[in-house]
């Protein structure tokens, strides 16, 4: 368990910028000024669109590239220093463990590295690898692994050694349904020991599901940060079933609150306050449709991020787009396309 | 030092999976037992006297000449004494030589073996020469090195010689044995002044041919992969986010290689080593040096690869730029010697710059030639012939190794910290 002494915050970015310099091509901002803390405990969510410097932020955190400006920090020990990573355990996006390692021998090398002593390498590996469902694989060699088993042989190596604080980079990636619900549990359990987890992932129903908050990213720059619960709270957004033709509802929606969309069980519109409300309804009534169904809409986190990326970028917020830039963190690929699509992700 | 263990283990780890280990022991084992089946055919007395003064043997020693420079003349191929007579007495034998050409052989002399404003001697006639120079005491040495000791050695006429000796019962001599292979079954066509001469030529190919130059190029190539490896994406995370300093993960690395090739050239040595001791009585315990020799050469060359693995993470760049280097390195210890020579000085007024030039890089540069010259330093050390150690002696006395290992050393420490800063700065 955590030190009382120590500091609430489990990790802290003070201003960070990172500029990929080119040799030949233009800079490429991926960080720009970021600020953010992570609670000791907590399961903290990062999101954001490829390319939005997720990644390049985890690896600042972690020593693996080095900020251009600004200070970071784990357990208030300067993230540069050898010592901050003592309790700190990661699986990195893509991660590829060499093939000639088995599921044990990978286990016992990065946990022997991580200054676990030798003793309990093989009883702790044995127990993690149970833990993970690759009991049976502890001696296979890894080029022989599945996507989802690396995946989760992945995970078992970042939480081997028993750390305070473990970041995770797309920790569901290849792994199926039933893979990801246990994935979430071990998630969860490590927050009732007061282990703090710091997750970059792309599937939003899973963070929305564990996250006790979360932070939006977009080129580079910090959107939003908070509770999932406060982020998601509804906007005065309600759906209402009537009876009558589906297209008829909804002309006479948009005609009374100004908008209006269809979906599977009725109209969903936004009604400023009670007096709009009012004049939905009166006007379905007035044209002969009876009510069925009138229910406030609880926005999903998923909606909250693609309508506040959509809308920063509408107003021109963040920096330019890296279309002519390189850098690790771009993959020379337009965000906007990367911007996952409400229906398409589970 | 547990992070070292733990990197080293993990090297291994990747060298034997690529089976390369195996498949480099296995050779080493088959050169060993190849080896174990060298030996030695003793011959009669006779025969082995007659071969002291073989033409063929002749041919390939080289007459020690009071030359420029006291170097060997290249004039043994005219001297062709050829046995007269062989007559055998109580165990003593008398041998009556006759040199076919002594106007031809002292013509050669007088034009190319004496530099009259050097030598001491006034002598016309060459052949009576005293001392380590002439003649007479040469005849000795070459019947000393047969297996006999000569009691006199006199001069008849102009073209004739009488040598008188007795055998020694010392068989480990050209002439008084042959060396074999496949424990006897097949006689080896090596030419030597002396059975411990063949062994050096042996040693020699084990230890520059197959150790010092296919086996560091294998090596290269089996340990090109270790570093970009390490470095590549998604790999390079999960170790750069340990609690362990970065320059740790590089240097412990490259040890690994070092420690991989430095395994198998003590195979390599210590089985053939083994093997020829076995099989033919020499024990020389310099030749296990040879494992020392191929593995500094190895880490200058490995240094140079870690430095491409940084700077390029590309296992092809990092295989080709050490064979450059070691072909550069060549071409500059080669060069450095041949501007040194005095037969090159004499035919070309070389500039002073180019000199001075040549030493800089001779002296910055790792002088892997010289690394490998090395190991025939350590092989005459021990039980040696005379023979070998002036031929060795000859080829090799002017080199200045404490230098070379020095520059050597200092150059792959200084590349394997530049390897080690740069790993420490860049961004993964």
């Amino acid at each position: 368990m955590p030190d009382a002494k120590e500091p609430e915050t489990a990790v802290v970015a003070v201003e960070v910028s990172k500029v990929y310099k080119g040799t030949f091509r233009k800079g490429f901002q991926a960080l720009d000024r970021l600020s953010l803390d992570v609670r000791r405990g907590e399961i903290f969510g990062l999101l954001g669109p490829n390319g939005a410097g997720k990644t390049t932020l985890v690896k600042i955190l972690l020593d693996i590239c080095r900020p251009t400006e600004g200070f970071t920090s784990l357990f208030g020990l300067d993230s540069r220093k050898v010592a901050a990573r003592r309790r700190v355990g990661y699986l990195p996006e893509d991660h590829q463990f060499p093939g000639y390692l088995t599921g044990m021998t990978a286990l016992e090398l990065y946990g022997s590295m991580s200054g676990l002593p030798r003793a309990s390498l093989r009883e702790r590996s044995e127990e993690i690898l149970a833990k993970v469902g690759l009991a049976e694989f502890a001696r296979v060699k890894v080029r022989k692994y599945s996507k989802g088993m690396r995946q989760r042989l992945g995970i078992a190596q970042a939480i081997f050694h028993d750390p305070d604080l473990v970041f995770l980079d797309e920790p569901t990636d290849g792994v199926d349904p039933v893979g990801r619900r246990s994935i979430r549990d071990l998630l969860l359990e490590l927050r009732g020991r007061g282990k703090t987890v710091f997750l970059n992932s792309h599937l939003l129903l899973e963070v929305e599901l564990i996250c006790d908050r979360v932070a939006i990213l977009d080129r580079g720059r910090l959107l939003r940060i908070g509770p999932v619960e406060e982020l998601t709270r509804s906007e005065n957004e309600y759906r209402v079933r009537a009876s009558g033709a589906a297209e008829e509802v909804l002309r006479i929606v948009r005609e009374a609150a100004g908008n209006g969309e269809p979906d599977k069980e009725g109209v969903r519109f936004h009604a400023a306050d009670e007096a709009g409300l009012d004049r939905v309804l009166d006007a379905l009534g007035a044209a002969g449709h009876r009510i069925r169904e009138l229910a406030p809409v609880k926005a999903t986190l998923e909606d909250f991020f693609i309508r506040l990326v959509q809308d920063t970028r509408a107003a021109g917020g963040g920096p330019p787009p890296p279309h002519a830039t390189g850098g690790p963190a771009s993959g020379g690929r337009d965000p906007k396309s990367e911007i996952p699509h409400p229906r398409t992700e589970p | 030092m547990r992070t070292f263990w733990i990197i080293l283990k993990d090297s291994f780890r990747e060298a034997i999976d690529a089976k390369l280990f195996y498949v480099l022991a296995g050779f080493s084992l088959l050169l060993s037992v190849f080896c174990l089946g060298i030996g030695f055919r003793t011959r009669s007395y006779d025969e082995a006297l007659r071969r002291v003064f073989d033409e063929s043997q002749w041919d390939a020693a080289a007459f020690p000449m009071p030359e420029k420079g006291g170097g060997f003349g290249p004039i043994a191929p005219i001297l062709r004494p050829s046995v007269d007579s062989l007559e055998e007495s109580e165990g003593r034998y008398r041998v009556r030589l006759v040199l076919e050409h002594p106007e031809e052989f002292r013509a050669h002399v007088l034009r190319f073996g004496v530099d009259p404003a050097a030598t001491e001697t006034k002598s016309e006639d060459l052949l009576l020469l005293e001392g380590e120079k002439g003649f007479p005491s040469y005849l000795r040495r070459r019947l000393v090195q047969g297996g006999f000791i000569p009691s006199a050695v006199e001069r008849k006429d102009p073209t004739t010689w009488v040598a008188v000796c007795k055998p020694t019962g010392e068989f480990r001599t050209e002439g008084a044995q042959s060396i074999t292979w496949l424990f006897g079954l097949i006689e080896l066509p090596l030419q030597g002044i002396s059975g411990r001469n063949k062994i050096f030529e042996i040693q020699a190919v084990l230890a520059n041919a197959i150790g010092g130059w296919i086996g560091v190029l294998i090596a290269i190539v089996v340990t090109a992969w270790f570093i970009p490896n390490l470095l590549r994406k998604g790999s390079v995370d999960l170790l750069l986010a340990r609690p362990v300093p970065r320059w740790r993960i590089l240097v412990y690395r490259y040890f690994g290689g070092l420690t991989f090739v430095f395994l198998n050239a003590a195979l390599l040595i210590v089985g053939t080593w083994a093997g020829i001791s076995i099989g033919t009585g020499f024990v020389q315990w310099g030749y296990l040096l040879c494992m020392v020799t191929i593995t500094l050469l190895f880490a200058i060359l490995y240094a140079v690869s870690c430095l491409v693995a940084v700077l390029f993470r590309n296992v092809v760049l990092s295989i080709l730029f050490p064979v450059a280097f070691w072909f550069a390195c060549f071409v500059i210890t080669t060069g450095k010697r041949a501007l040194d020579s005095p037969a090159l000085n004499e035919m070309w007024d070389i500039p002073s710059f180019v000199k001075k030039g040549a030493t800089v890089l001779y002296y910055i540069f790792p002088s892997t030639s010289d690394i490998g010259a090395l190991n025939s330093w350590f092989m005459i050390l021990g039980e040696t012939d005379e023979g070998t150690l002036s031929m060795v002696k000859a080829t090799l006395g002017k080199i200045d190794f404490a230098g070379s290992i020095a520059s050597s050393l200092a150059f792959t420490v200084v590349v394997v910290a530049l390897a080690a800063w740069l790993f420490h700065r860049r961004d993964y």
